[in-house]
């Protein structure tokens, strides 16, 4: 019996290493936050261009946590992230290393990287606020007023313990204060017609539906449910509006890369790392998912150029790191799930 | 008053006739053994009287009201029926108090309480109240079970095979103090079983069951010594079948010579017959008289109360019962103690009186 | 009776639990370290209502699961209903419904813009879903029943085996005594199979507690929820350990509570062999009602959702279909395989070392490993890295200072590490199914065979192996079929290229597009099916 559970253990472990000899060449390692649909036809292209194979890991959670405890020994060379708070983490864990790269710094304005190199954003998203077609567009709308009365049962949003989530409230306590933040999340949690639920397309849909009046949601949800069949008719149900025209600015987000800091195929994953900050890969951000281009040399979209300009926050997006926690723990404070 | 009157009795398995015809009355306080083999539907018709199964005719009466027929089956629980069975059946997850007081309704607190104390008193477990089963013998919990039924007051009690699983030394005094236990309450009780000893000491009365019928019911010692037919007789003992010859009503010839009857033969002189001769009847002794063949002793074996001896008759063996050790192949001579001789006829049934 | 074990036997034991144990263990000291204010946050925020949610939430399943999974063992057990041939296999289907997949196809249906209430507004001319009320699928109540409904094979399963196996006498016994049908099985029938309804309910409250797909598509937050918050959220592994730490010991307590209150109580099962039980022929409407209630059991957790997935493959078959369909299925099924096998030999292992040595020490080897059972899979899954990050660790710099180059994870970085998870996770399951069947051979077997001369080992490959072969069997198929549904720990521990069934459907179901991984869905539950039914055989074959 031990024989065999002995040989059992030697041959899982043979086996293991069969399937993690890699060449170190040629090949770089990602570990994605981001959802293959988008970052797989990217990757092939790249491999098309360059030769090099993109081997990848996705997960929603604990990716981060993974590279921790591989510590030295990690496969990782490249990890994407679909927020700020994330990329932070790699590098306040000591996780990354700096990138020093002309083309991604040529490709990448200032503000969406960090000043040594150590993170970069791809994309930038708004956090919109949908209002229902079965009343006029409003005026204008901000943040704050989603807390005010005058909606009460009318808001949906998916949980507040969302990554996009924790960055708006992030970004409301950077900007008015904790105290502020706390009596605002009370009031849209007072104003909320369900408890959080689903994802951002969830919400224009109940929308549509008639649960409520005003959803809270990414920008690129819309172009996307607009482009599939069964979903444009929640698009179509609502009004797109960029909150805070009038103050400082719609909130923003960003997704990104980090090199780790002890990535083994280095020159590979920069590589990677340059492509996807070029125009090419930039493009597909923009037409394929809808999302605004960091790199200044591509546009938006078409369909999204139609939602017309509009003004985004000052913040610099690594400040809104610095409040995340403070955002969880308001989150937690006023029960906003509960 | 008849306590349980089964009339016609017809029990179907999916086509199988188990029981067919069959017909048993249990006075008030009689306490009647049911004998028979396996398979001869013993089971089936503690079924049916207990209401778990429907006859498919025949009708069951319980103190004169019908119980079960054809069409109308009282379900068990209305039918005042107590149940002693083969494994006990006592409640694992309950004390022996809470099992002998899961039958009692309507009582109060006090009164189920008292009701349980009777119960232990009368099967003498007095203290034991707060036991679990398995945490008693087999002989205890075998009268925890008869507690349990009778704490009801049963109309009639049916035991099934309950001695089957208690040693030998218990089970002889065991079924003493059970009958006591039953005489005392003078509950009708019909007792299963397939060991006629246990029968014998516990029954007023046999009933021999074979293939779903009864084939004799009556007091013990009419049943062991007047047996209906060839079956019953060996059921209930070890024979002899001796072929004979009538000579007269009070005579028989056969190969160890005349034998006599102390009562009337019923069949015609001259007739062919089979005489079954329990081996107690038979004695032997040394031969010492040259002029009749001796008969051989072909082999001894000791029993404790007395030896069981085979003895070769011409083509035949016969076994008898003797106090003293013979060697083998002693010659011996045979008579046979005169009794009211059971003979039977070509279909290996008693003679019936003529007329 | 005690027997000598070889030291090669008793070692590897022990060595084989501590190895199962690591995961705790690392977690338990992971939670020992200072958390700062986090867990106080916690607490004074929302941790009582989480906690509040997960009482509800194992309760509900737990009084749900009754009503779905009693009545049908007892049917199946005493009554004669027709279709019981198939019926009684039937029942068990649903336990190879991955819970998300249900919860997603019962969204589908119930939600607003679902089938239902299009229907009803059609009908009754309602406009908007302020005008009517429907009760929100994406609710506690809905995360309970989904979870009952998939989980309730569990109980159906051991009520049934054990109502099975009560001889007839006891059930004449009550109803001689007064008893209607009815209140013998409320009086007797299921108090005496209380340890098996117990088991079962256990067994179905862990996985609720453990769950978190479910709940968290119906955005109801419970503990395990509260563990991912802090864990990944606060990104305090500590205090993160210390919640899971705090689950395990309330898991631990409740078992053994229940355990220490049946201390006096030995219910055991005569195994009363031939004995031919008579079958209960229902008739009028209790025939339609228990047939009736078996059906819609089936129809509800197997059928009803399979159709609805059938549906979904057919519309998306060009998406659905996948030429790497093949291949995530023969990764499942490795994943899988190497799980049950290396849960089953640890089983075996323990389970023998426990019997032969009878020793209050020689069970703890088997009462240790059941922990990992409780772990919530993302939980668990950091809790493998841990030890098997630092195993690499050791190996390469071991490697490396004799002057050879690294060969990198090879126990974290493979699908070891998400079958050795698996097997922290499952071997509970497979650790009781061998030591029950194990409980059942007689002790009188045991002297019977040594004194006919045959050493421990020989005992136990002669006598012992076969007769449990049913154990191990029923152990097997069960981490086999737990093993293709799980989800969170393999997709945390997945390596490079590696997907299976599970994370393939997940990834579109967590996108709310499952229609278009609807085929791989149907295989995922396909592939479950073969050992629930060749299981529900086993168990069948075994009261004959």
């Amino acid at each position: 019996m031990l024989k065999t559970a002995l040989f059992t253990l030697s041959a899982s472990a043979l086996l293991a290493t069969s399937v993690t000899a890699n060449a170190a060449d040629k090949e770089v390692n990602v570990y994605s936050y981001r959802q293959p649909f988008l970052i797989e036809p990217l990757f092939e292209d790249f491999t098309k261009e360059t030769g090099i194979k993109v081997n990848v890991v996705f997960a929603k959670k604990g990716l981060i946590e993974r590279v921790e405890r591989e510590g030295k020994l990690s496969p990782a060379d490249l990890v994407l992230t679909t927020d700020i708070s994330r990329l932070m983490s790699m590098v306040n864990k000591d996780l990354s290393q700096s990138v020093n790269s002309t083309s991604i710094n040529e490709d990448i304005p200032a503000q969406f990287r960090d000043p040594k190199g150590e993170w970069f954003a791809l994309t930038t998203r708004v956090r919109n606020i949908y209002t229902t077609k079965r009343s006029d567009k409003p005026e204008s709308i901000s943040y704050a007023d989603l807390a005010d009365p005058k909606y009460k049962g009318k808001i949906c949003t998916r949980s507040g313990k969302n990554a996009y989530n924790v960055g708006l409230v992030a970004s409301y306590v950077a900007n008015n204060g904790e105290e502020a933040t706390r009596m605002w999340l009370e009031g849209v949690k007072a104003n909320l017609a369900r408890r959080p639920q689903g994802n951002d397309r969830a919400q224009v849909k109940a929308v549509k539906e008639g649960v409520c009046d005003l959803a809270i949601g990414n920008s690129y949800y819309y172009g996307a449910m607009l482009k599939k069949a069964d979903q444009k008719a929640w698009a179509e149900s609502v009004y797109i509006n960029f909150p805070d025209q009038n103050g400082r600015g719609s909130h923003i987000n960003v997704s990104g890369m980090v090199l780790t800091k002890h990535a083994p195929n280095k020159s590979s994953a920069v590589k990677l790392m340059e492509y996807l900050a070029d125009e090419k890969a930039q493009s597909v951000y923009a037409e394929v998912n809808m999302e605004y281009p960091v790199n200044p040399a591509v546009k938006p979209s078409e369909l999204v150029a139609s939602w017309g300009e509009f003004k985004s926050d000052s913040l610099p997006v690594y400040k809104l790191a610095e409040n995340y926690s403070s955002a969880q723990k308001l989150l937690d404070e006023v029960k906003f799930d509960l | 008053m008849i306590a349980l009157d089964i009339s016609e009795l017809n029990c179907r398995y999916s086509d199988t006739n188990i029981l067919s015809g069959l017909n048993l009355k249990i006075e008030d306080g009689e306490i009647v053994c049911l004998l028979g083999r396996s398979g001869c539907g013993k089971t089936t018709l503690l079924k049916a009287i207990s209401g778990l199964i429907q006859p498919s005719s025949g009708e069951i009466a319980l103190h004169g009201q019908a119980v079960s027929s054809s069409t109308r089956t009282l379900p068990p629980e209305q039918r005042g029926i107590g149940m002693i069975f083969q494994d006990y059946a006592l409640f694992p997850h309950l004390t022996v108090a809470k099992n002998i007081a899961f039958g009692l309704k309507d009582l109060s607190i006090l009164d189920v309480k008292r009701r349980i104390n009777e119960m232990l008193e009368l099967v003498n477990l007095q203290g034991l109240g707060k036991r679990y089963p398995h945490e008693l013998s087999g002989g205890q919990q075998q009268r925890v079970a008869i507690g349990r039924a009778l704490a009801n007051n049963p109309s009639v009690l049916l035991l099934d095979e309950p001695f089957s699983n208690i040693d030998s030394q218990v089970r002889q005094r065991l079924v003493q103090e059970i009958r006591d236990i039953l005489k005392q309450q003078k509950v009708a009780a019909l007792f299963v079983t397939h060991n006629k000893d246990e029968g014998f000491a516990f029954a007023d009365s046999v009933a021999i069951m074979h293939k779903g019928m009864i084939l004799q019911h009556d007091r013990s010692f009419n049943v062991y010594n007047h047996p209906v037919n060839k079956f019953v007789a060996e059921l209930m003992g070890e024979g002899n079948l001796l072929p004979c010859k009538i000579i007269n009503k009070r005579q028989v010839s056969t190969a160890v010579g005349l034998i006599e009857s102390s009562a009337d033969i019923y069949a015609q002189p001259g007739q062919k017959a089979n005489l079954f001769l329990r081996p107690q009847m038979i004695r032997v002794s040394p031969s010492f008289n040259s002029v009749d063949k001796p008969f051989f002793i072909i082999n001894q074996q000791f029993m404790g109360q007395n030896l069981r001896t085979e003895v070769q008759i011409e083509k035949q063996i016969l076994v008898v019962e003797n106090a003293n050790p013979l060697p083998v192949n002693t010659a011996v001579d045979i008579s046979v103690t005169s009794h009211d001789l059971v003979l039977f006829d070509d279909n290996e049934s008693v003679f019936k009186m003529a007329g | 009776m005690k027997h000598s074990l070889s030291l090669y036997w008793k070692a590897s034991s022990w060595l084989l639990a501590f190895l199962l144990f690591t995961p705790v263990l690392a977690l338990f000291y992971e939670a020992a370290a200072p958390t700062g204010d986090i867990f106080t946050h916690l607490l004074n925020t929302v941790l009582v209502d989480y906690i509040v949610n997960s009482i509800i939430l194992i309760v509900g399943v737990g009084v749900l699961g009754l009503i779905f999974a009693l009545p049908p063992a007892w049917i199946m057990a005493n009554c004669d209903i027709p279709g019981k041939k198939y019926l009684q296999w039937l029942l068990v289907l649903p336990l190879a419904m991955p819970s998300y997949i249900v919860a997603y196809i019962y969204t589908d249906i119930f939600e607003y813009s679902g089938f239902v209430q299009i229907f009803l507004r059609e009908s009754m001319g309602w406009q908007s879903a302020s005008e009517y009320y429907f009760p929100d699928i994406r609710s506690m109540g809905g995360a309970i029943f989904i979870l009952a409904l998939v989980l309730y094979p569990y109980l159906y399963m051991l009520a049934r085996t054990a109502l099975l196996e009560q001889s007839e006498s006891h059930r004449l016994a009550s109803r001689l005594l007064g008893c209607s049908p009815f209140q013998s099985v409320l009086k007797v029938s299921l108090p005496m199979a209380r340890p098996a309804i117990i088991t079962g309910l256990s067994l179905m409250g862990i996985e609720a507690l453990a769950d978190f797909a479910t709940v968290s598509y119906f955005a109801i937050p419970t503990l395990t929820t509260a563990v991912y918050d802090t864990w990944l959220g606060y990104g305090s592994l500590n205090a993160a350990a210390k919640l899971s730490a705090i689950m395990l010991l309330v898991v631990t307590l409740l078992v053994t509570t229940e355990k220490y209150s049946r201390r006096r109580l030995k219910l055991f099962q005569k195994t009363a062999g031939q004995e031919q039980k008579e079958l209960l022929k229902l008739s009028g409407w209790t025939n339609y009602l228990a047939q009736g209630w078996c059906w819609l059991l089936v129809i509800a957790g197997f059928i009803f959702p399979c159709i609805v997935l059938l549906n979904y493959a057919i519309d998306n078959f060009a998406i659905s279909f996948n030429t790497q369909l093949m291949s995530y299925a023969l990764n499942s099924l490795k994943v899988a395989t190497g799980a049950a096998l290396f849960a089953v030999i640890t089983a075996c292992l323990l389970g023998f070392y426990q019997r032969l040595q009878s020793t209050l020490l020689a069970s703890v080897p088997s009462r240790v490993i059941s922990t990992g059972y409780a772990l919530p899979g993302n939980v668990l899954a950091i809790g493998v890295l841990i030890p098997l990050t630092q195993l690499d660790h050791g190996v390469n710099n071991l490697i490396m200072s004799l002057g050879y180059d690294p060969v990198g994870l090879i126990f974290s970085g493979s699908i070891f590490a998400i079958i050795f998870a698996y097997a922290v996770r499952f071997s509970a399951v497979a650790v009781g199914s061998v030591e029950s069947s194990l409980g059942r051979i007689s002790p009188s077997l045991d002297m019977a065979s040594r004194s006919l001369g045959c050493t421990p080992a020989r005992m136990v490959s002669r006598v012992h192996l076969p007769l449990v072969r049913r154990g191990i069997l029923t152990g097997f198929l069960l981490v086999f079929v737990e093993s293709m549904k799980e989800l969170p720990a393999a997709l945390l521990l997945r390596p490079f290229g590696f997907e299976s069934l599970a994370t393939w459907v997940f990834q579109y179901a967590s996108d709310e597009r499952m229609e278009q991984a609807a085929l791989a869905a149907l295989l995922l539950i396909m592939a479950g099916l073969i050992p629930l039914i060749l299981l529900n055989r086993s168990l069948e074959s075994n009261q004959r």
